[in-house]
C-alpha cells in the first residue's frame, strides 16, 4: 500500500497515522530505543506501511536477516555511526552535512530551531544538544502530524497550518540532508540492522517526497 | 512471495503495544514530544559578550572575548584590555568555535568492551561513576590502600580549577601520581640554582631592549604575541639575534641567525663569557653588589674555556662569537630569551646556567629590557583549594607514591607492593605524547581499569575502558594566569556545556558523591559547592594585592588585570638563593649532584649506528594533541613530514616527498621527506604532533632519557627529547 497524497480527505486521518507511526519509529530508533528484536517486529508488522520503493524492498530484505543478529554488535555499530566517542561515521546532525565547515550550532541548526519556535516549541536540551539532531527533527514531525490530526478532530485549533509546516520542513530540511546521511550509513554500517534502517529511512523519505509533491 | 499484505491501523497498534518498545510514547491524537518543551517567549534574542581565557600550555595565555547569541558562540577574538593579547588570537585560538561545535566531540560517558576494540556503549554518568567508584573500593579492599590507583594529569588545561583532579585523587586516599613535567624542568632547576626561582621580566617591556638574543625559542610559531613585541623592539632599533640549530620562522625575522650545533649552547655562552672577561666588558659593580662566586667562575673560564674551543664545539666561527659577545656586552639593556627546546638535553640545565651567567656578568639582570628570560610562577599564588584535600580518615600509607611522568610507562609496569591497577588520565594524551610508545601500550594493557577524561578521540582514549566527556573553556568558569606574561584572565561560562560534558571538578564531585553513597566516609572531596564557589575559594589576600583588586568579581567588569609590581625581575637585588645573591657558585647545585659552577658538560653524542639527531620541536598549528583535529588545521596540513638537509638527502638518494623511515632501536616512523636547508647536515626534524586517524608518533623513537636537571624544583628531571638519535632510509 502506498502512502496516499495528503489532500485526499477521506483517508487523511489514516494517512497521518501511518506517517506518524513511521516517523515515531525512526525517531525511537535514532534515540537508541530499538534493537534487533524490535527491528524484527518492525519487519513483521510494519512493512506494508512503507510502500514499494526499491530501497524499501532492499531494506526489508536486509531486515529479514536481522532476526538472528547480535544485539551488542548492533549497538557498537550504532554508536560508531551516530554516537561516538570517535569521529562519527554518519553524524545524525543536519549541520554536519550542510554547514560549509561541517560544524553544528551554525546557521543550519538555528534555522531548524526557528522552525520549532514557529510551532511554539523548543528542544528541552536547548543549547546543549544541536537542535537539528535527527531524533528531534523526526519527533518534531510527529508533533506536527499529531497537531494536524487533533485539529481535524476538532480538538484544538490554533490557526497554525501544521500540514503546510510539515511540507515545508520536510522539503527544506529533512529531505535535503537525510539522504546524504543514510548514504553514509550504507557505506559505514557493519550490521544488517543499521544498514537496513538506513535504506528504509531513505526509501520512506523518497516515497514521501513524491507523495507530498 | 508478497509479504506486503494490508495491515490495518488497529493491527499495527496492537503490534506496537505487544512489543512494548514504543509503549508510552503516545499516539497520533495524544502525543507529547519527549524532547521538546514550549518555547519560552522571546521578543529579542540578545547578544552577550563573555570573558574567556585560553588555558592551553602556551606562553601567551590569551584573554578572549566571546560573543554569544541565543546560547551559541558566534565569534571569539582577543581581549584588547589585556595589552599582551592586544585584541588578537593565534590561528589556534581563532579555531576554538570549531572545537566546541565539532560533531566529533566526545559527548557522553562511554564504556569500551575490550580496550582498543572500538566497541563502545553509551552509559549514564551514574553508571560510569558507580563502576569507577566500585573499582576504587574493591582495590582498596584488596590491597589495603588506594596506591594501586594512578593519576596521570598535566598541562592540557591550566585553568586553576582543573587542579581539582589532583584534589579528587587526594580525597580518596594516598594514590600513585605521575610526577614531574616533561617540558621545562632542567631550565627551572638551572634558574633556581642561579636566582632562587624562575622569574622573567614582563615580556611587554622587551620593546625597550637594545639587544635581544632569542636562544632556542621560536615565538613566531609558539608565542605569536611576543613575536609582535620582538618585531616592535626591532623597529625601535634593537638588534635581534636568533640562535637555533634550525632556521626557524623566528630566525627568518632576526638580524642575525646563528646555526648552532645542538646541545652546545653552553659552550657558546661560556666562550662569550671568556671574551667578555678578557676584554673587561663585564659589569664589575653589579657583580660586587649582587653575585656570589663570580671569581670562581672567572677562574673556571680562564682555565677551561677559549673562544676557539667554543667555535669548534658550536660550529660558529670564533670571529662571530667575539662580535656577538662584544655587541651583547656593549649595549644595555641586553636580554636573552631562553627557550624550552634548548634545555631538552642531557646537559640542558647546565647550558641554561651558562646563559644565565652571561646575562648576569654583563649586569643585565634586574633591569628593564634585560634579563635571562625563561619563565615565572610569580602570579600563581592561589589557594589551590580545589587541589589540596586530606585523605579520608583512616587512610593507610604515608603519602602519595610518585611515578616519574617522564618514564611513566616503565615505572607503572615496575610498580610493586602494591602494583598499579587503575589509571585516571586527564588533560593528557600519554599514548601519543610520551616516549617509548610501545612500553606505554603494555602499561595500559596491564590495568584493570583505565578512565580517560577528554574532548576528542585520541590514542589514549582508544586504550581506555571508560571515557568521560569534559567541558571546553567556554562551558565552565575558571581563572587563568601565565608562566610568561603577568596578567590574570577571568574565564566566564559563556554557554551551557554541550551534550553531557562536565568540568573536572564536577566529575570529582560526582565521584565523591558516589563513593560516599557506596561506602560512607570514603571520599573527602566536597560535593556541595557551585562552580562559582570553587572559583571564589581560589583567591586570597596575596593575589588580590598583587593584582590590585579587592574581590575577584571585579574582574567581571574590569576585565583582565596585570601584576605591575612584577615587571622587572630581581630589580631589588634580593635573590631567593640561600645566600640571597645571584649564585655563580651554587651549593644547592652541588647538593643535587652538579658542579657548583655553570661549567661545560659534554653533549650527548650520536652513536655510530644512528648518526642523525632527530629534533622534534613544537608545531605551529597545534599543541601536541590539541587543535590538530580541527578542520582548519587539517586543511592546511594533515601530514607529518621529516625535514632533511639537501646534502644528506643526496647521499641517501632521497627526493622531496619520498617516504623515509626514521628509525632507531626503539621504533620507527615512516614519513615523507621535505628537503630544506632549514636543518643542518647532522639533524633531521620531525615536528611533535598528533594527527587524527594517522598512525604517526615520533615518540616511538624517543627514549625516556632524563635531562640533567629538574629534580629540585619539579621533583623529577626533564626529558632529553632532543637527544634522540636515528638513522634514515628511503622506503
Ligand atoms: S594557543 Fe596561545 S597564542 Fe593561541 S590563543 Fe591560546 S594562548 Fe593565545
Amino acid at each position: 500500500m502506498r502512502l496516499m497524497p495528503l489532500d485526499q480527505k477521506s483517508n487523511l486521518l489514516d494517512d497521518l497515522e501511518k506517517r506518524f507511526q513511521t516517523y515515531l519509529f525512526f525517531s525511537q530508533y535514532y534515540a537508541g530505543k530499538a534493537d534487533p528484536p524490535i527491528l524484527s517486529w518492525f519487519y513483521h508488522e510494519m512493512d506494508s506501511f512503507l510502500g514499494e520503493h526499491p530501497l524499501i524492498i532492499q531494506g526489508l530484505d536486509l531486515l529479514h536477516e536481522v532476526q538472528g543478529e547480535d544485539s551488542t554488535a548492533f549497538r557498537y555499530d550504532f554508536n560508531r555511526l551516530f554516537v561516538g566517542p570517535g569521529k562519527l561515521l554518519a553524524p545524525p546532525y543536519e549541520s554536519a552535512y550542510l554547514n560549509q565547515d561541517g560544524l553544528v550550532m551554525q546557521e543550519e541548526t538555528l534555522s531548524v530551531r526557528k522552525y520549532y519556535r514557529t510551532a511554539g516549541l523548543e528542544i528541552s536540551a536547548l543549547g546543549r544538544e544541536p537542535d537539528d539532531h535527527i531524533v528531534f527533527q523526526l519527533e518534531f514531525i510527529c508533533y506536527l502530524l499529531s497537531q494536524e490530526a487533533q485539529a481535524l478532530n476538532g480538538v484544538e485549533d490554533d490557526h497554525i497550518n501544521y500540514l503546510e509546516l510539515y511540507r515545508k520542513f520536510f522539503a527544506e530540511h529533512l529531505m535535503i540532508w537525510v539522504p546524504k546521511h543514510t548514504r553514509d550509513v550504507q557505506v559505514h554500517s557493519q550490521t544488517s540492522a543499521c544498514k537496513a534502517m538506513g535504506l528504509l529511512l531513505e526509501g520512506f523519505l523518497e516515497t514521501e517526497k513524491q507523495a507530498l509533491n | 512471495m508478497d509479504r506486503r499484505t494490508h495491515v490495518s491501523r488497529r493491527t499495527f497498534l496492537k503490534g506496537a503495544a505487544a512489543t512494548g518498545a514504543l509503549a508510552g510514547v503516545g499516539s497520533l491524537l495524544d502525543f507529547q514530544p519527549v524532547h521538546f518543551r514550549h518555547a519560552q517567549a522571546r521578543t529579542d534574542i540578545s547578544t552577550e559578550v563573555f570573558q574567556n581565557a585560553c588555558p592551553r600550555n602556551c606562553y601567551d595565555t590569551c584573554a578572549i572575548l566571546t560573543t554569544v547569541e541565543d546560547g551559541v558562540i558566534k565569534s571569539v577574538t582577543g581581549n584588547p584590555k589585556n595589552t599582551y593579547t592586544r585584541g588578537r588570537l593565534c590561528v589556534k585560538g581563532n579555531s576554538y568555535p570549531r572545537i566546541v561545535y565539532s560533531p566529533d566531540r566526545i559527548k557522553y560517558p562511554m564504556r569500551q568492551k575490550g580496550r582498543g576494540s572500538g566497541n563502545w556503549e553509551r552509559i549514564s554518568w551514574d553508571e560510569a561513576m558507580t563502576e569507577i567508584a566500585q573499582k576504587i573500593l574493591d582495590i582498596k579492599k584488596e590491597y589495603g590502600s588506594t596506591l594501586p590507583i594512578c593519576l596521570n594529569k598535566y598541562s592540557g588545561n591550566f585553568n586553576l580549577l582543573n587542579y581539582g583532579i589532583e584534589g579528587m585523587m587526594s580525597s580518596i586516599g594516598y594514590t600513585s601520581r605521575a610526577a614531574g613535567t616533561p617540558c621545562w624542568p632542567a631550565g627551572i632547576d638551572a634558574q633556581t640554582f642561579d636566582f632562587g626561582t624562575i622569574w622573567n621580566n614582563d615580556p611587554e617591556e622587551m620593546v625597550d631592549s637594545k639587544y635581544l638574543i632569542l636562544w632556542g625559542v621560536n615565538p613566531a610559531w609558539c608565542a605569536v604575541h611576543s613575536m609582535q613585541i620582538v618585531l616592535e623592539a626591532k623597529k625601535r632599533g634593537c638588534k635581534i639575534v636568533a640562535i637555533d640549530p634550525l632556521f626557524s620562522q623566528t630566525a627568518v625575522k632576526a638580524d642575525l641567525y646563528l646555526q648552532i650545533k645542538p646541545s652546545t649552547d653552553g659552550a657558546l655562552a661560556l666562550g662569550m663569557c671568556r671574551y667578555i672577561l678578557d676584554n673587561e666588558l663585564y659589569d664589575g659593580d653589579w657583580l660586587v653588589r649582587n653575585a656570589k662566586g663570580y671569581e670562581e667562575f672567572f677562574g673556571y673560564l680562564k682555565n677551561n674555556i677559549t673562544v676557539e674551543w667554543a667555535a669548534e664545539k658550536t660550529g660558529i666561527p670564533a670571529k662571530v662569537i667575539e662580535n656577538l659577545a662584544h655587541e651583547f656586552a656593549s649595549v644595555k639593556p641586553a636580554g636573552i630569551w631562553i627557550g624550552y627546546g634548548m634545555q631538552r638535553h642531557t646537559n640542558g640545565g647546565q647550558n641554561v646556567r651558562a646563559i644565565d651567567a652571561l646575562v648576569a656578568m654583563t649586569g643585565n639582570v634586574g633591569i628593564p629590557g634585560g634579563g635571562a628570560r625563561y619563565a615565572h610562577l610569580e602570579t600563581w599564588g592561589f589557594n589551590y583549594h580545589a587541589m589540596v584535600h586530606s585523605p579520608p580518615a583512616g587512610s593507610l600509607g604515608d603519602g602519595d607514591r610518585l611515578i616519574n611522568m617522564n618514564n611513566f610507562a616503565a615505572e607503572v609496569l615496575a610498580a610493586d607492593e602494591p602494583p598499579i591497577k587503575m589509571l585516571w588520565i586527564a588533560c593528557r594524551n600519554p599514548m601519543a605524547q610520551d616516549p617509548e610508545t610501545s612500553v606505554m601500550q603494555k602499561a595500559f594493557e596491564a590495568m584493570d581499569l583505565v578512565v580517560t577524561v577528554d574532548q576528542f578521540m585520541n590514542d589514549t582514549v582508544k586504550m581506555s575502558d571508560i571515557v568521560l566527556p569534559c567541558t571546553t573553556l567556554f562551558e565552565s568558569p575558571g581563572i587563568n594566569v601565565s608562566y610568561w606574561h603577568h596578567w590574570m584572565n577571568l574565564n566566564e561560562q559563556a554557554i551551557a556545556p554541550m551534550y553531557e560534558a562536565k568540568h573536572d571538578v564536577e566529575i570529582a564531585m560526582e565521584l565523591s558523591k558516589k563513593l560516599n553513597e557506596l561506602e560512607p566516609g570514603s571520599c573527602s572531596f566536597p560535593t556541595d559547592l557551585t562552580m562559582e564557589e570553587w572559583l571564589a575559594n581560589e583567591f586570597n589576600a596575596g593575589i588580590y594585592q598583587l593584582f590590585g583588586i579587592n574581590d575577584w568579581r571585579e574582574l567581571k567588569s574590569k576585565g583582565p588585570v596585570k601584576a605591575e609590581s612584577l615587571k622587572v625581575a630581581w630589580q631589588n637585588g634580593r635573590f631567593r638563593t640561600p645566600s640571597g645573591k645571584y649564585e655563580f657558585w651554587s651549593e644547592e647545585a652541588e647538593k643535587f649532584g652538579h658542579h657548583p659552577l655553570p661549567v661545560w658538560v659534554e653533549e650527548y653524542k650520536a652513536p655510530e649506528k644512528y648518526p642523525f639527531r632527530c629534533i622534534s620541536p613544537h608545531w605551529k598549528l597545534g599543541i601536541h594533541s590539541q587543535f590538530q583535529q580541527t578542520d582548519w588545521m587539517e586543511q592546511i596540513n594533515d601530514k607529518p613530514f621529516v625535514e632533511i638537509h639537501p646534502n644528506v638527502a643526496a647521499q641517501y638518494g632521497i627526493h622531496e616527498g619520498d617516504n623515509v623511515k626514521v628509525y632507531n632501536d626503539l621504533g620507527y616512523v615512516i614519513v615523507p621527506a621535505r628537503i630544506t636547508t632549514a636543518t643542518s647536515k647532522d639533524c633531521v626534524v620531525v615536528y611533535e604532533a598528533w594527527y587524527k586517524d594517522k598512525n604517526f608518533n615520533i615518540n616511538y623513537t624517543v627514549k625516556a632519557l632524563p635531562a640533567d636537571m629538574g629534580s629540585k624544583a619539579t621533583g623529577m628531571p626533564g626529558i632529553a627529547f632532543h637527544d634522540n638519535f636515528v638513522n634514515i632510509e628511503k622506503v
